[in-house]
């Protein structure tokens, strides 16, 4: 707790015409998704929830205070539910994403960004022993607010909270339980749940480190 | 002050956008009625998610199709011609949020329409069971027992909501009738086919109900259920008559009702009578009942329509030893003597020909010995009826017949694990020997294959009956049930809460004619958007 405290002190009394941080950045935290369709609904009472990383590359700087980053990330989510008091549900979701986010230092410790990302995105669900797995692209925007708890000019370190929005592609799903078997099997049709979307508002936290 | 009121606003309205209530039928508890095999169809009736699944076998590839019924389905039948089912809905009142307030049911639903709504019309009580009328006109449900309704405060098992089929939903259909009791609550009800009573100045053929109380025989004229019942007493002074089977003769507006721990079978002649000209509600009829026999306790009742016309009823009396062959038109009748108990009669008809021959099985007793009789001239009394015995190596704890042949499958044990097919031309029976419980099983339509299934063994027998060839198909998953369709198709159902099934084109088809269905209860459930969310 003193270490932190020393820390903060360091950083604020470095000098605020200095640039925090470096070009290139990384970031590993926490995220949320509200699942609000009446699909997801089916599946689970939960959200997906989940940790979210990615680099990050400063590529223009706009003006003094802004700048244009590209980023890559990768979300991976879960929810967990139960169907009909018996059936148990999980929902595993990984999204990888590349981007751009505009970023403006509204003061040597806080900055504001917008980001809009677009990727794929695999969805694997699991109704009792029944499974199938999707992949779909996917977009996404937030807003972000980032307080830097460092910010020396070769490295900074803090916290994003971001809300966001997920659009994702509505796949089809079709459950299949495995065999275990090594015979031949008989001709199979199996019949879609029909479409899962997992669209949502994001909520995020993270640990934002700029060298 | 302002600026923290506006941060409070603020965030409320971003959890309350955050989180949505999850619709309840996802948390509702499910049960699946089925299958129940139809014309070329077999429907499941889904109780959470409110809605009949018919998987249609006509094609090649099945097609799923739903029809949206009510809350809670707790009884489903379906029609004499398989081209409708009948499904009954509890309903349910909003208690918790999503919920709706909605009346208990009778749904209707057309499956040989696809796309068309069910019909639902409101019962007022959440009746269990259904009887519906040979024509598929008239239908009433009722409890299927006393007891209290630990879902309800008041329950009055007497109750009866009288369906007319022909017509929509009204104030006046379904009617609410409750019949008239001695403490007895019904056991079931046959409806008749349409009968018009003799010397009736209504022409108009109609149906009766048969409502079997213990010790109690109700008569109620479905057409007109607004009219008063008729009661008939039963009871003897001892133990309790219960009325079990009814056949009826549509042509003397009469039936013929079978009961436990009675003397004889019952003839109930219904005749017109002129109504009260005071009581609007009188009835128009009378019920004139009659015994027949010579005094011994039925034990089963079979009805025929001889080559001539003529309705022919059967009984069995083991305390005379006597089987009782009644002119159903005319109440007159003959005796054969047996010296076996006698408690499961069966016809066999050969198409819509007259049937010319029955069997008599004593099951109850395990007996070793069938019984044949020649129908064809049973009408002469010239004639000698004489009873064919079939002496077997085993005791029969079952006797089955197969559509359209002179052929039945007799069961020799109670595990059904040893059976055999008896062919009434030849009196010969052949054992065969099951690899397990014969826990499932049908016959095709045409009456050429016996179809079987044991749990646990992944695997369907079927023996041609023409040549007792035995065959087998081996499947991917073991079976529940096995059912056989109108076009000669194989369903066999291995349960499971998404639906799962092999389809077998016939039964001389190959694995790779076959098709295993898989997820057809649940299909389609992403995108069905239920009317509760509609109205969200």
């Amino acid at each position: 707790m003193r270490m932190i405290l020393i820390g903060l002190v360091l950083a604020i009394a470095v000098p605020a015409a200095a640039a925090p941080g470096g070009n290139d950045e990384v970031w590993f935290g926490g995220t949320t998704r509200a699942l609000r369709s009446a699909s997801a609904n089916a599946l689970t009472d939960d959200n997906l929830g989940g940790a979210a990383f990615g680099y990050a590359r400063e590529i223009a700087e706009l003006g003094p205070d802004l700048a244009l980053w590209a980023e890559a990330g990768m979300t991976i989510d879960e929810a967990r539910g139960t169907m009909f008091q018996v059936l148990d549900t999980r929902l595993g979701v990984i999204d990888g994403t590349a981007g751009v986010r505009l970023r403006y230092r509204l003061h040597r410790l806080v900055a504001a960004s917008a980001r809009l990302d677009a990727g794929v995105q695999r969805a694997a669900i699991e109704i009792s022993d029944a499974t199938d797995t999707t992949w779909g692209a996917m977009a996404s925007t937030a807003l972000a607010v980032d307080l830097l708890a460092v910010a020396r000019p070769d490295f900074g370190l803090g916290v994003r909270a971001e809300l966001g929005y997920v659009r994702a592609q509505a796949r089809s799903i079709a459950l299949h339980s495995p065999t275990g078997s090594e015979a031949l099997q008989l001709p199979l049709m199996d019949a879609a749940l029909g479409r899962l979307d997992l669209s949502g508002p994001t909520f995020g936290v993270a640990l934002v480190g700029q060298f | 002050m302002r600026t923290l009121l506006v941060t409070m606003l603020v965030v409320s309205a971003g959890a309350g956008c955050w989180s949505d209530d999850r619709p309840v039928r996802w948390d509702r508890e499910r049960a699946v009625l089925g299958p129940i095999a139809l014309k070329s169809q077999v429907a499941y009736v889904d109780s959470a998610l409110d809605r009949v699944v018919l998987v249609d076998v006509t094609a090649d590839t099945p097609v799923i199709s739903h029809t949206a019924i009510g809350r809670r389905a707790q009884y489903a039948v379906p029609s004499a011609n398989r081209h409708q089912l009948f499904v009954i809905t509890r309903g349910e009142q909003a208690v918790f949020a999503g919920q709706i307030d909605e009346a208990p049911k009778l749904w209707v639903v057309d499956t040989q329409r696809a796309g068309t709504p069910a019909v639902g019309y409101t019962i007022g009580s959440p009746f269990d069971r259904l009887a519906v009328s040979p024509d598929g006109k008239r239908a009433v449900a009722y409890f299927s027992a006393g007891g209290t309704d630990p879902d309800g405060f008041f329950r009055n098992p007497n109750e009866l909501a009288v369906i007319d089929l022909a017509s929509p939903p009204s104030e006046t259909n379904p009617a609410l009738e409750t019949i008239r009791s001695f403490g007895a609550v019904p056991e079931g009800i046959s409806l008749s086919p349409p009968m018009v009573l003799a010397g009736s100045p209504d022409p108009t053929p109609r149906t009766f109900a048969f409502v079997l109380s213990a010790n109690t025989l109700t008569v109620l004229d479905a057409t007109h259920p607004d009219r008063h019942e008729v009661s008939i007493r039963l009871d003897l002074g001892g133990a309790a008559v219960v009325p079990r089977e009814v056949v009826f003769a549509p042509d003397t507006a009469s039936a013929y009702v079978r009961s436990d721990h009675a003397r004889d079978v019952l003839q109930v002649l219904l005749e017109a009578e002129p109504p009260s000209g005071t009581d609007l509600h009188d009835n128009d009829f009378r019920a004139v009942v009659a015994e027949l026999g010579a005094g011994g306790g039925p034990t089963d009742i079979a009805v025929y329509d001889d080559a001539g016309g003529r309705r022919v009823v059967l009984a069995s009396t083991p305390d005379t030893g006597e089987i009782l062959v009644i002119d159903a038109d005319t109440a007159q009748f003959r005796s054969i003597p047996v010296a076996d108990p006698i408690d499961r009669i069966l016809v066999f008809a050969d198409g819509d020909a007259a049937p010319h021959k029955a069997l008599f099985a004593s099951v109850g007793a395990g007996g070793k010995r069938l019984y044949e009789l020649e129908l064809d001239h049973l009408s002469d009394p010239l004639a000698q009826a004489v009873l064919t015995p079939i002496v077997l190596d085993q005791p029969v704890r079952d006797v089955v017949p197969v559509p359209g042949r002179d052929l039945a499958l007799v069961v020799h044990d109670d595990a059904r694990t040893v059976i055999g097919v008896l062919d009434l031309t030849t009196t010969s029976t052949s054992p065969l020997l099951g690899v397990g419980q014969l826990d499932s099983y049908d016959f095709s339509p045409d009456g050429s294959h016996l179809v079987g299934a044991t749990k646990g063994v992944s695997r369907i027998g079927f023996v041609a009956l023409d040549n007792l060839h035995p065959t087998d198909f081996r499947l991917d998953d073991p079976p529940l049930h096995v059912l056989t369709t109108a076009n000669d198709k194989v369903f066999v159902d291995h349960g499971g809460p998404f639906g799962h099934a092999t389809i077998i084109p016939s039964p001389s088809a190959g694995r790779s004619d076959a098709v295993v269905l898989s997820g057809f209860l649940t299909a389609d459930l992403f995108d069905e958007t239920t009317p509760v969310e509609e109205e969200h």
